[in-house]
């Protein structure tokens, strides 16, 4: 980052320095080394035409329900703040009267603003 | 020639547009090709003017229909009597950013959106979507804007409702043109206030006479709240999901753009038009509008993400995203808005208002760069297995690679990963927002971690995990220009991401003093 404003939050003093072509050669330095080591240390024994690719979920070979679905995933936290989304979910019922509403509330906000001598 | 680009920026769109039923005659690719031709011709023009506009500072002037269009008012005639078109730094980045964004998006059409090749309906729409946005990224006219806000909102509500063969899509396209409606009634009560008091359309001229009244804070009212809405902002963003996810992907794009520009024309009306007028009367109390802005941009962030978490429709959580994002955008702006005339001679505007704003208008370039990307490989997704349910995909990485390493890099780019763009505005955000109030700056902390999950759930659901060649119900290649789009918008995701001091020092910084300067 060479930019006068990004030079303000740019710090070589306490390590904060933006190097683009060094982040690039870093990340093939990375890639290469990765290359090379994988091939001599990784295991050599793999087949890309044995069951070696399929997923192994605790023994069971179902690849068609292997994965945890989309809408399971980050349960604990979403059932966390269920009364949260209970709320949030009403709001957005679709209906267009409703979604009105909400731009009436915020005109009226201002409005209180406005007659407030806050604005 | 040069001296009518800026006519030409929005002409060409529209005459294009008005060709369309000729030149469909022609054949699908002839068509295409003349589209694109037209798109690129229109990106070449809006980069000319960098070097005079961005770089020099300059601020050029079209008065239509007058003898010299180059001058702002007419000979013997003390203020301006015709529409006038401006191009300052602001508007230039406005037009750049819808330049790049049809040009890419168009490619990518090109090999999804089918239509028989005697219609040319998408494509007609299409340049007309793209002629209001360019109009309302340009106009230094209220009633022009309202014009090209209404072109938009049309264009934009039958391309939203194009797939009519679809159970929604009709009736998100009602609703995007019904949430339209209102906002443009209310912009319109707003200029015609204006209008009732100073008897003029001219953003500028009506700057110079502003008496700030009541009345001119009531009609500034109606046009930020009404560009607030176009925008998508909480919590008037629920039509967002609704609208974004039954359109085409490369429509969704256009939409988010569309968003983009009116998020622009808000801040330019707050500034340009309510800011401080060369009349010395009165003022708006900045620090007030600046909490609004915040408050505005907090809950977009929050809600935006933690609804965003929830969806399994690819599409509506992408939609969820969108808002999320420009949450950032209203934060970082809205801090510069509240420190701007600070009783302090604009010492903490100069410390961290203008950084923030930096941060804040750089945000929506790069968001209309990785936002656009994700929304076109979700069209990618939403082809191959015929679906936008995330529960019904599954192992893509193994077939599209190109899909698979763009969305990656949309993925990380909008999690605020570096060294992809959204690291940059974003770090100028919470730099500045943070000598603000270190409380802003965490909870936007916080909702990039919430982005980065979430975008970690689609990636695990639709790209990782075993070949499933059954579940796929369109197993073509993707056409050469389906993957232009994707590797242009990629591109400019990592160039404007490793070099941000060119983009920053070029064109975001001029932006702003444009912005921020009251003329």
């Amino acid at each position: 980052m060479n930019g006068k404003i990004i030079d303000l939050i740019i710090k070589p003093e306490i390590g904060i320095v933006w190097i683009p072509l060094l982040l690039v050669a870093v990340f093939f330095v990375f890639m290469v080394v990765f290359h090379v080591w994988g091939r001599k240390f990784f295991r050599n024994d793999y087949n890309e035409n044995s069951d070696q690719v399929k997923p192994y979920n605790s023994g069971n070979l179902d690849e068609v329900n292997y994965s945890v679905k989309s809408s399971n995933l980050y349960w604990g936290f979403k059932k966390s703040m269920d009364r949260y989304f209970d709320i949030m979910k009403k709001f957005h019922d679709g209906d267009l009267n409703n979604y009105a509403k909400w731009f009436v509330i915020v005109v009226a906000a201002c409005f209180l603003l406005i007659g407030g001598g806050l604005l | 020639m040069t001296n009518h680009i800026p006519v030409l920026i929005i002409t060409l769109p529209l005459i294009a547009a008005f060709l369309q039923p000729v030149t469909g005659f022609a054949g699908f690719k002839l068509r295409n090709l003349v589209i694109i031709t037209i798109l690129l011709v229109l990106n070449g023009l809006l980069f000319m003017l960098v070097p005079d506009v961005a770089l020099q500072g300059k601020t050029i002037y079209y008065t239509m229909g007058a003898s010299d269009p180059s001058q702002f008012t007419q000979p013997g005639i003390s203020f301006p009597v015709r529409i006038v078109l401006k191009i300052d730094s602001f508007s230039l980045f406005t037009g750049i950013i819808v330049g790049v964004v049809t040009l890419t998006t168009f490619l990518f059409s090109t090999g999804t959106v089918k239509e028989d090749k005697r219609k040319s309906y998408f494509s007609t729409l299409f340049l007309l979507f793209t002629a209001g946005l360019m109009g309302m990224s340009f106009t230094n006219d209220l009633f022009n804007f309202f014009v090209f806000l209404e072109i938009s909102s049309i264009s934009g509500a039958a391309l939203v409702a194009y797939r009519t063969y679809r159970k929604h899509a009709p009736y998100a396209g009602y609703k995007y043109i019904l949430i339209s409606t209102i906002a443009t009634t209310f912009f319109l009560f707003g200029v015609g206030i204006c209008y009732a008091q100073y008897g003029s359309f001219n953003i500028q001229y009506i700057n110079s006479v502003l008496a700030h009244s009541y009345l001119d804070k009531v009609a500034m009212l109606f046009i930020i709240v009404a560009m607030a809405m176009k925008a998508g902002s909480v919590p008037m963003h629920m039509w967002v999901p609704d609208t974004y996810a039954e359109a085409p992907a490369s429509i969704s794009a256009m939409l988010k753009a569309s968003g983009m520009v009116t998020l622009c024309a808000m801040f330019r009306f707050t500034f340009s038009l309510f800011g401080p007028s060369s009349s010395g009367a009165g003022k708006i109390n900045y620090e007030t509008l600046g909490w609004i802005v915040i408050v505005l941009g907090v809950l977009s962030m929050f809600i935006g993400v933690t609804m965003a978490l929830i969806q399994h429709d690819v599409r509506r959580l992408m939609a969820f995203h969108a808002v999320s994002q420009t949450g950032y955008m209203l934060l970082g702006v809205g801090v510069g808005i509240a420190v701007f005339a600070k009783g302090d001679g604009g010492a903490a505007f100069k410390a961290f208002g203008k950084m923030a704003m930096v941060g804040g208008i750089f945000h929506i370039m790069n968001n209309a760069f990785y936002k656009n990307l994700l929304f076109l490989t979700s069209g990618v997704m939403e082809r191959r297995f015929g679906t936008r349910n995330l529960n019904g995909m599954i192992g893509l990485g193994h077939r599209d690679t190109l899909t698979t390493v763009v969305f990656m890099i949309g993925a990380l780019a909008i999690a605020g990963i570096p060294p992809f763009n959204g690291f940059d505005s974003k770090l100028l955000i919470y730099e500045s927002v943070y000598k603000f109030s270190p409380v802003l700056a965490i909870i936007a902390m916080f909702v990039s971690v919430m982005t980065l999950a979430s975008f970690m759930k689609v990636f695990y659901s639709s790209f990782m995990g075993p070949r499933r060649d059954d579940l796929i119900v369109e197993g073509a290649p993707l056409t050469k220009g389906t993957k232009a789009g994707l590797i242009i918008l990629a591109a400019l995701i990592i160039l404007t991401g490793l070099f941000p001091g060119i983009i920053v020092d070029g064109i975001i910084e001029p932006a702003v003093t444009a912005l921020t300067q009251i003329r």
